[in-house]
This record gives C-alpha cells, sequence and structure tokens, in this order.
C-alpha cells in the first residue's frame, strides 16, 4: 500500500466537521487537526525521523502522532506514566527525537540526527503488552495498520456521525485502534483520561452524546458492580470489547441490554502483532454464544494448528489458533538494527488455543503457555480463572511456581470465599495446590488489563523460603544443644523450637517451604506423623484436628491464639 | 492422667508386641505386625489419596524409599560384618524363597511393604484410581478389600506357603486396604454409632475370615491383638492413660521405625553380654531382652534427634531466606 492512501492522510478533506472534543468543550475540526499535525511534523528535522510520542488522550498528542504519519515517520507512542522505561526505549531503539505532550502543547526534543536504517513500509512501533517494560517492539507497516482500520470500520459499520469516548490509553493498541477507525471513518473523538468503568465517564458521554464505547474485560466488571451503568447514556450505538476473555455470563448481559436498549455489544479478539484486531462475535450471535471470539475480521482468515503443524478447520478439534492476513506484523524489534527489515509474515501464531464449532465461531479454550500441572494434571489458568469468573468473581489467576496457582481476588468487603476448596473439588487436587491472596485492588497495566507479571512476582514471594532463627554454632553450643534436647525428648517435650518455620524445617529439611506449605503438600508421610504431632502439640500446647492438612500460616494463627 | 491419640497408641502397642513376641516373652503374641499393617494403610490412604493418581505414586514411592532405604543399609552392612551377602534378601524378595534371614531385624515386613507398593504403584498407574477413591472413598476402598480379600482367601485355597510362613505380598495386602476402609469410614466418612458397628462387623469379619478360617500361620494370636487394637481405633479417638505411661508410649510410638529395625540387634548385645557373664541364651529372661530390645532403640532414636535438632538449630542461614517473618523467641 502507498502512503499517499494512508488514512491520516486525508484528513484535511473532512473540513470543518468536528474531529476532537476536549472535556472542556473545545471543539478541533479535521482541517485544524491536519494544521495542527503538519506544523508539529515541520518542527522535526529533515529526513524520516523515528520519533517517540508521549501517548495522552488531549490534542497535542493525537496531533503529533498524526502529523509524524503524514509526514512519513515512524512512530512510537509511548506511555507516559513510565518514564524509565522510555529511558529503556531510548537506549534500545535510539530515536531521533522525542514529542513531550501535555493538555495543551508539545515539544520537539531532538536527540541526535544519526542515519538509523528504517524500512520503508514501517510507520508505527507498538509495545506488545502495554508498558511490561519488555523491550520487544511489534513492527507495523502501513498496510498492515490501514487494512485492519479499514477492517474494523467496515465490521463496525462506522460512519461519520460516530463518535467515541477515549477510555483507553492512547500507546494501547486497542486505543489507538479507537482513535485510528474513529478518524478514518469521518467520526469524532472526546477526549478522556479516564476508563470505563469510572463515573464521571458516563456524564461525559451523555453531556456529548457519545455514540461509542471501547473497553477492557476489567472495565466490564467494574462497571457490572457499579450502580449506574451504560443503560444511563441513551445516545450510545456501539459498545466494543477486546484486550482479553470477559465472562460470558458479563457477555450475555451486556448483549442483551444493548438489543433491548438498540445499542449493539461487539466482543472482539486481537493481538498487538495483528494491528491489532483479528476477530469479532457478530452482536446478534453474542447472546447464544458468550464465550465465543467469533468469526475473522474482513480480509483475514483463521485456521487451527495441530501439534503436528496441520493446519484445519474442522469443529470441535483444538488446536493453536493461527491467523492471515493484511494486518499481520512486520516482526519484532528487538533493538534499532531491526528497524530495517520485514519478516514478511504469512501467519501469526497466536499462541491461544481454540476449538472450532459447526458456525464456524471460534472459542478460546487456553493459552498454550498458561498451564500448570500440579501432580501431572494439566490445568489451564484461563480455565480456572473463567471457573471463578463464572461464580461471580474478579479474579486473575496466575502460576505459584511449577506446580501450584495463585488466585488473586480483588476484595469486595466481605470475606473471602474458600477459593481453594472450589477449585479443589472441581480439579480433583488437593487444596494445597490453589493459593487465594484478597487484594483491594488487582494490579493492572496501563491498558487496563491484570499485570500478570506482577501477581507472578507476589506468588513467588509469598512461596519464597521462611526464615528461620538459627544459633551460633560452636561444638560446645551443639553439644549443649543436643544435650538439652535428649533430655527434653525422654521427658516428653517435642523439641525446643523457636518457632513452627524451625520444627518444619527440622522434618522437611530438603524443602524450601513458604507459609502455605503444610505437613501433607511437603510430603510429609506415616513414618513421620506420629512424631510430628507430638513436637506440634508440645510447640502449640494442643494439637488441631486435621493438623496435617492446615498451612504454616494457619498453624501459626492456632499458635498465636 | 494424658490423652494420647489412639492411632499412636496402637502403634506404640503393636510395636512392643512385636518385640514381646520376638524376645518370645509369651506364646500368643503374632499379630503386631499385621496391626503396624493396618495402621501404615490408614496413614497411607490419609495422605496419599489426595487429588490425582501422580500424586498417590508420589506418596507411595516416599514412603517406599522411607522404608527401605534404612532397611537396605542395615541389611548391607550387617551382611558385609558377617560376611554373609545374599543378594535376593538385598534386594528385598527373599520372603519368596525361604523364611531364614542374615540380616537381624525381620526383613521380611520391608520386603512385603516393598512388594505390594511395587504392584499398588502399578496398578494405581495403570488404572489412573486415585480419582475414584477421591470421589467415592468407601465404595474405592471396599471394592480394593473384596480384591485383596479374594485373592488372599484364593491363595489359602489352592497355594500352601505355611513354609515361608506365608509372609507374602497376596496374602497381607488385604491387612493393609483394610486401613483403607478404615481411612474411608472413619476419617473421610461420618463418626457415627451405626458407622462403628458396621465397620467393627466388618473389620473382625475380615480378620476372623483370614486368621481363622483360612488357616494363616498363628492365626489365632493374630485374630486376638488385631481384633483388640481393631476395637480401640474404632471406637476411641484418645486414649487416656496415667501421664509416665502416656509419655512411654508415645516415646515409643514415634521410634517406631527404630525399634523396628534395632530391637534384634539389642537382643544381640544383650545375649552377647550373657555369654560373656557365662549365661546361655537360654538362661536369659526374656524380658531381660525386651525391655532393652524397646528402650535401647527408643534411646538411639531420642539421641539421634536430639543430634539432628542441634545441627538444624545451628545451621548456618542462607540470606535467601528472609522472605517472611519468623516467629518470636520462644521463652524456654
Amino acid at each position: 500500500m502507498h502512503a499517499s492512501s494512508f488514512f491520516a492522510n486525508g484528513l484535511e478533506n473532512l473540513g470543518d466537521r468536528p474531529c476532537l472534543v476536549t472535556p472542556q468543550g473545545e471543539q478541533v475540526s479535521y482541517a485544524a487537526l491536519a494544521t495542527l499535525a503538519d506544523g508539529m511534523a515541520a518542527a522535526l528535522a529533515p529526513g524520516r525521523q523515528l520519533v517517540f510520542i508521549e501517548g495522552r488522550n488531549t490534542v497535542p498528542s493525537i496531533a503529533a502522532y498524526l502529523g509524524c504519519l503524514r509526514a512519513g515517520h515512524v512512530v512510537h507512542v509511548i506511555d507516559p506514566e513510565r518514564p524509565d522505561e522510555y529511558l529503556e526505549l531510548a537506549r534500545t531503539y535510539r530515536p531521533h527525537a522525542m514529542v513531550r505532550c501535555s493538555e495543551s502543547a508539545h515539544e520537539v526534543v531532538h536527540l541526535h540526527q544519526n542515519h538509523i536504517d528504517l524500512h520503508p513500509d514501517l510507520v508505527i512501533l507498538l509495545s506488545t503488552s502495554g508498558s511490561t517494560g519488555s523491550r520487544k517492539l511489534v513492527k507495523l507497516s502501513y498496510r498492515n495498520v490501514q487494512s485492519n482500520t479499514t477492517s474494523i470500520i467496515q465490521y463496525l459499520g462506522l460512519q461519520a456521525s460516530d463518535r467515541a469516548v477515549t477510555t483507553l490509553k492512547f500507546h494501547y493498541s486497542f486505543g489507538m485502534s479507537v482513535i485510528n477507525t474513529h478518524l478514518a471513518a469521518g467520526g469524532s473523538l472526546v477526549l478522556s483520561t479516564q476508563s470505563l468503568h469510572e463515573p464521571g465517564l458516563l456524564t461525559l458521554c451523555r453531556d456529548w452524546a457519545v455514540t461509542n464505547l471501547s473497553g477492557v474485560p476489567y472495565h466490564f466488571e467494574m462497571l457490572d458492580r457499579m450502580p449506574a451503568g451504560l443503560d444511563t447514556i441513551g445516545s450510545l450505538r456501539l459498545v466494543t470489547q477486546a484486550g482479553g476473555r470477559l465472562a460470558p455470563a458479563i457477555v450475555r448481559k451486556y448483549a442483551t441490554l444493548g438489543r433491548a436498549q438498540g445499542w449493539r455489544f461487539f466482543v472482539m479478539y486481537g493481538q498487538t502483532e495483528a494491528s491489532p484486531r483479528m476477530s469479532y462475535l457478530p452482536p446478534d450471535l453474542a447472546e447464544s454464544n458468550p464465550d465465543s471470539i467469533g468469526i475473522p475480521i474482513p480480509g483475514g482468515s483463521m485456521h487451527i494448528r495441530t501439534d503436528d503443524g496441520e493446519l484445519h478447520q474442522t469443529p470441535g478439534r483444538e488446536g493453536e489458533l493461527v491467523y492471515s492476513g493484511p494486518n499481520v506484523m512486520m516482526g519484532y524489534a528487538h533493538d534499532w538494527n531491526d528497524l530495517a527489515t520485514d519478516a514478511q509474515l504469512a501467519q501469526l501464531l497466536t499462541g491461544d488455543l481454540v476449538v472450532m464449532d459447526a458456525q464456524g465461531l471460534f472459542r478460546i479454550t487456553g493459552r498454550k503457555s498458561r498451564f500448570v500441572k500440579p501432580f501431572g494434571l494439566r490445568v489451564s489458568l484461563d480455565d480456572v480463572e473463567a471457573h471463578l469468573r463464572a461464580l461471580d468473581h474478579v479474579v486473575a489467576v496466575v502460576p505459584a511456581g511449577d506446580e501450584r496457582i495463585a488466585v488473586f481476588w480483588r476484595q469486595p468487603g466481605t470475606a473471602m470465599p474458600d477459593f481453594a476448596g472450589v477449585l479443589a473439588a472441581k480439579y480433583g487436587l488437593p487444596r494445597f495446590v490453589f493459593d487465594a491472596l484478597a487484594l483491594a485492588d488487582l494490579p493492572l497495566l496501563s491498558n487496563g488489563k491484570f499485570d500478570y507479571r506482577a501477581m507472578v512476582a507476589m506468588a513467588t514471594e509469598r512461596k519464597k523460603p521462611v526464615a528461620r532463627q538459627a544459633e551460633a554454632r560452636s561444638p560446645s553450643k551443639f553439644i549443649k544443644i543436643a544435650l538439652q534436647e535428649f533430655v527434653g525428648i525422654l521427658a516428653g517435650k517435642g523439641g525446643s523450637w523457636h518457632s513452627l518455620e524451625d520444627l518444619f524445617a527440622f522434618y522437611f529439611p530438603q524443602a524450601e517451604f513458604s507459609p502455605e506449605d503444610s505437613f501433607m503438600s511437603l510430603g510429609g508421610d506415616s513414618l513421620m506423623y506420629v512424631e510430628m504431632s507430638v513436637a506440634l502439640e508440645d510447640h502449640l500446647g494442643h494439637l488441631p484436628g486435621d493438623w496435617y492438612s492446615k498451612s504454616l500460616k494457619e498453624l501459626k494463627g492456632l499458635c498465636h491464639e | 492422667m494424658k490423652k494420647l491419640e489412639s492411632l499412636n497408641f496402637v502403634k506404640a502397642m503393636a510395636i512392643t508386641l512385636v518385640v514381646a513376641n520376638h524376645a518370645q516373652l509369651s506364646s500368643g503374641l503374632h499379630g503386631g505386625l499385621n496391626a503396624l499393617l493396618l495402621v501404615s494403610g490408614i496413614s497411607m490412604a490419609t495422605f496419599a489419596f489426595q487429588g490425582t493418581t501422580a500424586y498417590t505414586l508420589a506418596a507411595f514411592r516416599r514412603f517406599t524409599l522411607r522404608i527401605a532405604v534404612p532397611a537396605f543399609l542395615i541389611a548391607i552392612v550387617w551382611a558385609v560384618a558377617v560376611s554373609d551377602i545374599r543378594w535376593i534378601e538385598l534386594g528385598f524378595i527373599s520372603n519368596w524363597f525361604y523364611k531364614s534371614r542374615v540380616v537381624l531385624f525381620p526383613i521380611w515386613y520391608v520386603q512385603v511393604i516393598v512388594q505390594i507398593m511395587i504392584v499398588l504403584s502399578l496398578i494405581f498407574w495403570l488404572f489412573d484410581l486415585t480419582p475414584a477413591f477421591v470421589r467415592s472413598p468407601l465404595t474405592a476402598a471396599s471394592v480394593a478389600l473384596l480384591l485383596s480379600m479374594g485373592i488372599c482367601l484364593g491363595s489359602y485355597a489352592v497355594w500352601d506357603t505355611d513354609h515361608l510362613h506365608d509372609k507374602l505380598p497376596h496374602l497381607l495386602v488385604w491387612n493393609f486396604v483394610l486401613g483403607w476402609l478404615y481411612w474411608a469410614m472413619a476419617i473421610k466418612g461420618e463418626r457415627s454409632i451405626h458407622t462403628k458397628l458396621a465397620f467393627t462387623v466388618v473389620l473382625v469379619g475380615c480378620e476372623a475370615l483370614v486368621f481363622l478360617l483360612a488357616g494363616a500361620n498363628q492365626g489365632e494370636a493374630r485374630f486376638f491383638w488385631m481384633s483388640g487394637f481393631s476395637m480401640v481405633l474404632i471406637w476411641t479417638d484418645h486414649v487416656r492413660l496415667p501421664a509416665l505411661l502416656a509419655r512411654f508410649c508415645s516415646l515409643i510410638g514415634q521410634a517406631t521405625l527404630f525399634v523396628f529395625f534395632l530391637h534384634y540387634y539389642f537382643f544381640w548385645i544383650v545375649i552377647r553380654l550373657g555369654r560373656l557373664l557365662g549365661h546361655a541364651q537360654s538362661e536369659i529372661h526374656p524380658l531381660l531382652l525386651m525391655i532393652p530390645g524397646v528402650v535401647g532403640p527408643v534411646l538411639v532414636w531420642a539421641a539421634f534427634r536430639a543430634i539432628r535438632c542441634a545441627w538444624v538449630r545451628t545451621r548456618p542461614q542462607s540470606p535467601a531466606g528472609s522472605g517472611a517473618g519468623a516467629l518470636q523467641l520462644r521463652a524456654h
């Protein structure tokens, strides 16, 4: 595709039509935005450049972005909330310039004028996960972006009368795609920094007669718990959801609500590597197929890849989803040297496991890498998450080591349900395989998705070996302790332990145990059962029933009591 | 008076009975190892029947290694010391060939345990049985007991193994599986009077069938002791004993494995000392064998544990182990 047919290049053709609306009520027309964009581009040095732009949902930021696209530069929109990440990225990719953007102004910072080979088709670099600190960027061409934009406009039926609100971060591929598609369709955007579930946003939507809303699953889960929801926005025409799996019950609820109120609810699926959209669920099928990701977008196709590498579209056979279409990226860039190349990928291996039904609708069954194998049983973390969400819990599920599963629960002020019991019963696994943690707020990425990496770190931290107290070793000390213990044991003592951790360390010297571990989880057996029960009884003053299945943390609680 | 868990009490009594029998304190003292097998079955079911078959297999493996490794080490050291190495004994299969042994402790028991665990592991692995035990403990344990009883009774009917003292896995596996039924009824199930009555009938019935009717070696004694121990397990959670006796029982219960492995060696020491003092073995009163046979291993166990404890308490800590907070120092 030639750059001249790129959506950003025809903005001025739409003249005085409103394009951007600020929260203060200022309206910017397409013609004005084109002028602003070109003015910004003119501030850059001559020649094709790699430009980093602070991605804010503001006029200067969007103008800078469009200006760079119109001038043929390569753009990477960064998360302004993470300046440390910017420095790391700048070292890796060596941008020529950086555009700092505020609410009302922008500033171009020239960094260097050294030559960097930029592939002629390359236009946008995107972070793969919103803002994870990963230095790997997705390379998108004019063709990638334009074809995906056109497809989305087609299946959503976007038109010039549509007005969206920027509920997602600009640097996030979904957020950027909302901006691209509405500008390409000649619609308008109400600029906001609020997310879909924030109360002020609904007011803004009502005030500016917003027709289109977009959100990620977390937004809808939160919205679901708010007293006032989308039913208060009379102008609504489209609601789109992407960025992860939304619980089928919530999909069905919004699909039904939309049907009743005259707006359409689109469940969409994509990855940044596909610029980003790959499939959508037609709204009229959402109520009957709420767990589906639907059908490929116009111009794309989806196949299922078996473990042997065979591609098929046979209903009922699970395999990895393989997408092909003009929106499949040019490849990854790991540093500035990669910016000159095009991997010419015919297909995108998504890493998602899917099955297709007889209607041709695809349904995600898990993630290839999101599996844990406790005691040899393959458990999909996505399945665990979906099961708990179906029970109306806001949870994120992550691996805690190779064989344990941590459930992070957003605590709504009530006592934590017995997640371990529920999951142990469902999967036929011991309770100790599941570790539940309650948090006031679950960690989120700037794109609104769960920050699984942070949660894995938290779960791992909990699994760290517990501290024990040691006394200085010397022969006389050793003999003294041994004699004391010997006499104590014969006197019926279970050992003079400083702590329960010491007691556990004695019986499980090879294990690195955590507060969540128990006698059973550490592999205790009948041969040490009596000895440890006596030691524990002596330490606690009594022997709790089922002590062998109680975690160290629970036993410590009894100790404090 | 002090309370002692019934399971611990039975364990202590059973191993004491084993020592008393081996010291020839009296006739009719057989059945201690049968009781230990029952206790092992209960514990094994409690700890192994969780989650998946892989978990059960891991528990089987741990249990087998914990009993087989020390048995092998003691056996090989002794065999080298007396210059009589028999590989079928060290390979845990001599119970199928002859009754005699080089090693002093009753290695046949370890051999039977190892063989049972290998076969059970294979069966669990082939048929993925753990989910059935998790889902329906009582049904699964009942079926397992029926099958094992059938194998045992069938074998008694067609194959005379009296020359091996019936110390063979297929004749004893029911005894182990009986522990599973106890687990299913008493631990996983409801401990009502009806359950207890039903279990009493089943347990005593099984014991009567094998020990009295099928012609098991020393059947009457085994039936007497096993029934007694079974009653304690079924009808009481705790046994109340005078504090000193409870403490001693508790020590024996904790040191069961040591008593099992070492009591014959203490007999051997007493007999050697007796000879040095001019007394033949037959002149030594069985109590003079039995008491050291119990107390000696308990002291060895206590010393062993005290040394381990001192080692652990003075072991330098790695900086990595500073995650969660430790409790405050306990006041001594």
